[in-house]
């Protein structure tokens, strides 16, 4: 039908699928103008689910047109479609003028942001946001959007005092919730939690249905310890918007941590059903709740959840790795302590095949797991690697040492970090004043042979980038130099895009090219 | 309520639901129908007939989405779902919306509207005031209808005006609460019902909105306007 509908309106090409599944798989390969998605979709992901991976996985851009179109008009399933934010929701039933009037403001109010785009896609964030400064100059229609775009990208590259001062000076205008929803954010990222509780709660009372500030009114509360408020925060959320798997699962996790395991095996419970399909299903749901279940007293449902898992899993290691840790802690209940080894066995050998970088809360799960079955060595070994490679990032860091908290050797964590991390700030600053007495090839050489033990270690690779830069003002860099050169920037770009440092550097690479 | 009623009633909204969606389907078909008799004029079927078809097409959908939410206000504590929108843009879609079924009748119709005026509003119920008050409009004008929108005294008001011969006295009293709605002489009261309790629901706690129906219309006609409060 809705085919029927575009023919009159002289669409180009069109392609078609019937499951959520197609949709995707067509998104990766090919680009569209316009995504037309109902929001039923049959068995498999719907609708907000497509979009959620779309957008997930850069599969749409800012120019992308996404509709969600839907005969639902059940408010929890337009809420949670709408917080995923399509261009449109259009509601059945509807006619052909009124799909082409839609499609048509929005590609009005889209129109102009092109060029931005092409900025972003290839992650040039400081030319993005030099195309936002000439195309706001103009006073376009979509002004805001536009200020609200630039601030994002102020976001992305690190630079929260430019982003606060945007929202900063839209708020002095009107109180727009998206600027206040930001300008909230930037005040808990410095840590003034209490001034950013006040935002929040302030966007809340003039827009009650604007659940994101609640996510964040409950991370607060969970800060401090509040985790009976976090977990009130997050109910009201999850009851206006339910369909929203990462505020579930947070409220599944807060609940466990608060020790109320019947609401965290019920949240749970939900969570797991919802992710099904989407991009969100990633096998920890399943362990987390199967830990519930054992907390509870009952292994032998624990275990029943991991086996169908591990069934539905087999393909991802990752999600295996989560299971094969749940069932060595269930096994450890069960009195089953060689099972409870080869589980352990397993999610090691799991570990070291995946394909670095490996994602660091299953190598941080994987080293806490060890640790409690008496194994501190490779504990250790994956927790240095992890640290070396992450030493720029204190929420990693925070990870690593909570594995020694739990397991009441805190002192012992901070020492091991503090020594890691006087090492690698020893071998920079050594890097760093070698290249400025001029002796830049033994300053390569030192961060070059670095990189070897610690590949993604992120400060290492800006400064192996500076040394270069600093010979290329002086002379052609070599091929080996410049392909290393290559490699370290697009292992940022591909990391750490906004990187503040980073970015500079580009910039000052950028403009030696030119001349 | 027993458990019995509970879950007949439970099958007739899933029905209407179901029913609904084949007359949007129907009504997609009748248009382009009309479309195809528009263009060529040695058309096998006439125009006039094709018009009958839709405008009763449409009656059964409004209908129907009407009869939807009031089962889901009554049943499932249905609560507005309040979004931040540009009114004009809102009827512009609602007239577009109704577009071929006033094509077909040769009636015209224009709004009035601030670009900048944005408000608060569930789109679902709103759509579902406007759509089923031009339907009947269509039925009654004399060629015209106009939808104007501006702020009074805080609320949101919103007008739709005709230049037929206007509501009948019983219609009046019905939409102004000087008389209960009595169901039993015909279907005539649903769309009040449903304008009366959709409105209604539009609520900020203080204020909530209501609607009123006169005959000293802008146009010279009827005249249905809705009032909703700011959020």
């Amino acid at each position: 039908m809705i085919k029927q509908m575009l023919e009159p309106l002289q669409v180009g090409e069109i392609d078609m699928v019937d499951n959520g599944k197609d949709a995707i798989a067509n998104l990766k390969l090919n680009t569209y103008d316009i995504i037309l998605c109902d929001y039923n979709l049959g068995e498999g992901k719907n609708g907000q689910q497509v979009l959620e991976e779309a957008q997930k996985s850069s599969l749409i851009d800012y120019t992308s047109i996404f509709v969600i179109i839907t005969a639902e008009s059940s408010k929890e399933i337009v809420m949670s479609a709408v917080e995923s934010e399509p261009d449109d929701y259009l509601a059945k039933p509807f006619n052909k003028d009124l799909l082409r009037k839609r499609l048509e403001r929005i590609a009005l109010r889209k129109r102009n942001l092109a060029p931005i785009a092409k900025w972003v896609k290839q992650l040039n964030y400081n030319n993005a946001i030099k195309t936002c400064d000439l195309l706001i100059a103009k006073a376009p229609k979509n002004l805001n959007q536009i200020i609200r775009i630039k601030a994002s990208l102020y976001e992305k590259i690190g630079d929260l005092k430019a982003a606060d001062k945007i929202y900063s000076e839209v708020l002095s205008q009107s109180a727009l919730p998206w600027a206040q929803f930001g300008h909230g954010i930037i005040l808990f990222k410095n840590k003034s939690y209490k001034e950013a509780q006040t935002v929040f709660l302030a966007l809340i009372k003039s827009h009650p249905t604007y659940t994101p500030a609640y996510d964040w009114i409950a991370k607060i509360e969970e800060q401090q310890g509040h985790l009976d408020k976090a977990t009130e925060w997050l109910t009201i959320a999850a009851s206006i918007a339910p369909n929203i798997v990462p505020r579930q699962r947070q409220l599944g996790l807060v609940s466990y941590k608060n020790g109320d395991l019947e609401t965290a095996s019920h949240v749970l419970t939900r969570v797991v059903k919802l992710a099904r399909d989407s991009i969100h299903e990633d096998g920890e749901n399943e362990a987390t709740l199967a830990n519930v279940y054992l907390d509870k007293g009952d292994s032998l449902q624990a275990l029943k959840l991991i086996n169908s898992a591990k069934k539905r899993f087999r393909s991802r290691p990752e999600s295996k790795i989560y299971l094969a840790l749940s069932e060595n802690k269930i096994q450890i209940a069960r009195g089953n302590k060689d099972l409870a080894e080869q589980a352990l066995k397993e999610a090691t050998k799991l570990y070291n095949n995946l394909s670095a970088p490996v994602p660091i809360d299953v190598g941080v799960s994987l080293s806490s797991a060890l640790m409690t079955n008496g194994d501190a060595e490779s504990s250790k070994t994956i927790l240095k690697n992890i640290a070396q490679d992450n030493l720029h990032d204190k929420n990693v860091l925070e990870k690593v040492q909570h594995v020694f908290n739990e397991h009441s050797i805190s002192d012992e964590g901070s020492s091991f970090i503090s020594s890691i991390s006087k090492t690698i700030v020893g071998l920079n600053n050594k890097g760093v004043s070698l290249a400025k007495s001029g002796k830049i090839d033994d300053s390569k050489k030192l961060f070059k042979t670095a990189l070897t033990e610690m590949p993604y270690n992120i400060t290492i690779h800006i400064n192996y980038i500076q040394v270069l830069l600093m010979e290329m003002k002086e002379q052609m860099l070599s091929t080996s130099d410049q392909m290393a050169l290559n490699s370290s920037i697009e292992l940022i770009r591909e990391r750490e895009p906004n990187n503040f440092a980073f970015n500079r550097l580009m910039d000052l690479y950028n403009k030696q090219r030119e001349k | 309520m027993s458990k019995k009623d509970n879950s007949f009633s439970e099958i007739l909204a899933s029905s209407i639901h179901d029913v609904k969606n084949s007359i949007g389907v129907l009504l997609n078909s009748l248009e382009m129908m009309m479309d195809a008799a528009g263009d060529n004029k040695t058309h096998s079927c006439p125009t006039e007939e094709l018009s009958q078809l839709e405008y009763q097409t449409k009656r059964i959908s409004n209908n129907l989405v009407q009869l939807l939410a009031i089962y889901r206000i009554d049943n499932e504590n249905y609560e507005p779902y309040l979004q931040q929108q540009s009114v004009s843009e809102f009827v512009d879609d609602c007239i577009t919306l109704n577009a071929p079924l006033l094509k077909g009748r040769s009636i015209t119709i224009d709004y009035e509207c601030d670009d900048s005026l944005d408000w608060s509003f569930d789109t679902n119920l709103v759509t579902g005031i406007v759509n089923n008050t031009i339907v009947n409009s269509s039925r009654y004008t004399n060629g015209k209808i106009l939808i104007s929108a501006s702020v009074e005294n805080g609320f949101l008001r919103i007008d739709i005006d005709d230049n037929g011969r206007g509501y009948p006295d019983m219609m009046l009293d019905y939409g102004n609460h000087k008389t209960e709605i009595d169901f039993t002489t015909g279907s005539t009261g649903l769309g009040i019902h449903f304008i009366d309790i959709s409105t209604k629901l539009h609520n900020n706690g203080k204020d909530s909105g209501y609607m009123k129906l006169a005959n000293d219309g802008r146009l010279g006609g009827g005249v249905l306007s809705i009032f909703l409060p700011p959020l």
